[in-house]
């Protein structure tokens, strides 16, 4: 089952490589700049999955999460944090947003297509 | 770094100590110069990296899409399907120039930090060169300056650490909570 997938990073590689990775797996890309751009689009689109980075301008990874999560329409969403972060504490901070996992850039473009899968499915 | 207070029977030592703190201060004062210059040019050379990295990564960025269209354009050959997984392999290391200028914005925050601290103490030791003049000034002698001065030092030490933590080209962990 193909998904629309929203990507929310201020850096064009990020975005473009997983632009590329989810578009060769067969899923829709949907791109963002930073959080309030992606909240923007994630109000005119229903997506499927969130991947979203961590520190960005205007509205950080961990606020989108916490927004897109009092919307009922993004309440089961699945929505995965992409970051160089990987402080425990900040992983925590994350689950408790309510995100759905926690990856640290760079991503394996092979594995990146499992977790989409397994929280998609 | 002001003279200490003498009595009236201390002149030899006064003396002497006026010598040692005029060349205390101007040690202090081509420290600050030179670490200004360094920082200056520490600064732009960084700016410079920046860019070339971002020009270079934009390049790589063109170059994969269009290897990535020109693939779509084969079969579904042995061969076509080697260079996808060079593609897909090369996906995952050209998020690096993304962990790359997160590190040099940090370095970058940082030589700014001492970029200011230098100019700080340049200023705090030209005012000090200069004999105070009028109550205001003796009242608190240099005040402004050093306030200046210990704002940039609180400036520099509030630089954080970077959030990049990857020393090698390995891929980053799952965690699904």
């Amino acid at each position: 089952m193909k998904k629309l997938v929203l990507t929310v990073d201020d850096s064009a590689a990020i975005r473009e490589m997983l632009a590329y990775v989810l578009k060769s797996a067969g899923h829709r890309v949907i791109e963002a700049e930073d959080g309030m751009d992606g909240l923007q689009k994630a109000l005119g689109n229903q997506v499927d999955l969130v991947i979203t980075d961590q520190s960005m301008p205007k509205m950080d990874g961990i606020t989108l999460v916490k927004a897109l999560r009092a919307l009922p329409q993004y309440q089961r969403v699945p929505i995965l944090l992409l970051t160089t972060e990987s402080s425990d504490s900040m992983k925590e901070e994350g689950r408790s947003a309510g995100a759905t996992g926690w990856l640290v850039k760079p991503f394996d473009p092979n594995k990146l297509i499992e977790v989409v899968e397994k929280v998609t499915r | 770094m002001r003279p200490p207070q003498a009595s009236a029977n201390d002149t030899t030592a006064t003396g002497m100590t006026d010598t040692a703190d005029e060349d205390l201060e101007r040690l202090v004062g081509r420290a600050g110069a030179a670490l200004n210059v360094q920082c200056r040019a520490a600064h732009q050379e960084l700016e410079q990296t920046q860019l070339l990295l971002a020009h270079a990564t934009r390049k790589l960025l063109d170059s994969f899409h269009a290897a990535n269209r020109e693939l779509a354009g084969l079969g579904a050959d042995e061969a076509a399907m080697r260079v996808e997984q060079n593609l897909l392999a090369a996906s995952q290391h050209l998020q690096f120039s993304d962990l790359a200028g997160q590190l040099l914005a940090t370095t970058e925050q940082r030589v700014d930090g001492l970029l200011l601290v230098s100019q700080r103490l340049q200023e705090l030791v030209q005012a000090m060169g200069v004999p105070s003049t009028g109550s205001h000034a003796q009242a608190s002698p240099l005040a402004g300056e050093k306030s200046a001065f210990l704002e940039a030092i609180a400036a520099l030490e509030s630089c954080g650490d970077s959030r990049v933590r990857q020393w090698d080209t390995q891929a980053g962990e799952v965690e699904l909570f």
